[in-house]
């Protein structure tokens, strides 16, 4: 089985620009992974961050509530990042003039062999090099 | 009660894991036991009806309410300020 790592934005665009072709890519993924071809596995951040996104975005209380509960839901693996995972995000969020949030994604992915599936196009021209990491 | 022996692969991380939390020849029935609660639970059928839940919600938001992809990414980061 493939493992993929989504970013919050792709989830996010699922329900706040579901006519996106970002949308369309997460509604493949998604297709796999109920066939068992795809897992995910997310670091604890991806919650927060798809809660916070909900928060700023003209959503509903009702709607956010529906859209965390079906998330949660979903066969997502939360990993946990350790000590050594925090210095390598340090060190690559410094080199690729990056967030260390952004990072941890992609270090989650890089750790596993996964794909981090990201939406942030600047993000990719600066972490690509790094391998392990698709934009849509 | 008869056994097999197999050869499988597992990410760094859990091996990590696994050998600080479990004492040495103690692996296999560690293995079995873990493989045994997760079959218990491991219902196909409802990952599926999960993941259909999910994407039943992607339409939802009326188009009066929909965000652009910079929309999106600047509500993120908003929460990281």
């Amino acid at each position: 089985m493939n493992l993929a790592v989504p970013d919050a934005s792709l989830i996010l665009q699922y329900f706040l620009e579901p006519d996106s072709k970002q949308a369309a890519a997460f509604d493949r993924m998604l297709r796999k992974a109920g066939s068992g071809t795809l897992g995910f596995i997310a670091p604890h951040l991806l919650t927060l961050e798809v809660a916070n996104g909900l928060r700023f975005s003209q959503a509903t209380a009702s709607e956010t509530r529906r859209f965390l509960d079906a998330l949660f839901a979903i066969p997502i693996e939360y990993a946990p990042l350790g000590l050594s995972a925090h210095h390598n995000i340090a060190s690559w969020a410094s080199e690729l003039n990056a967030t260390v949030y952004d990072v941890s994604y992609h270090m989650l992915a890089w750790q596993l062999g996964a794909t981090f599936v990201t939406c942030d196009h600047k993000y990719y021209q600066r972490a690509q090099s790094k391998g392990y990491i698709e934009c849509v | 009660m008869p056994s097999h022996r197999i050869t499988f692969t597992i990410p760094e991380r859990l091996h990590k894991q696994m050998t600080i939390a479990v004492p040495p020849g103690k692996v296999s029935q560690f293995i079995s036991e873990a493989v045994e609660e997760h079959l218990a639970n491991y219902d196909p059928q409802a990952r599926k009806d999960a993941i259909e839940a999910f994407r039943a919600l992607r339409y939802t938001i009326p188009p009066e309410r929909r965000m652009t992809h910079g929309q999106i990414e600047e509500a993120i980061k908003k929460g990281r300020q």
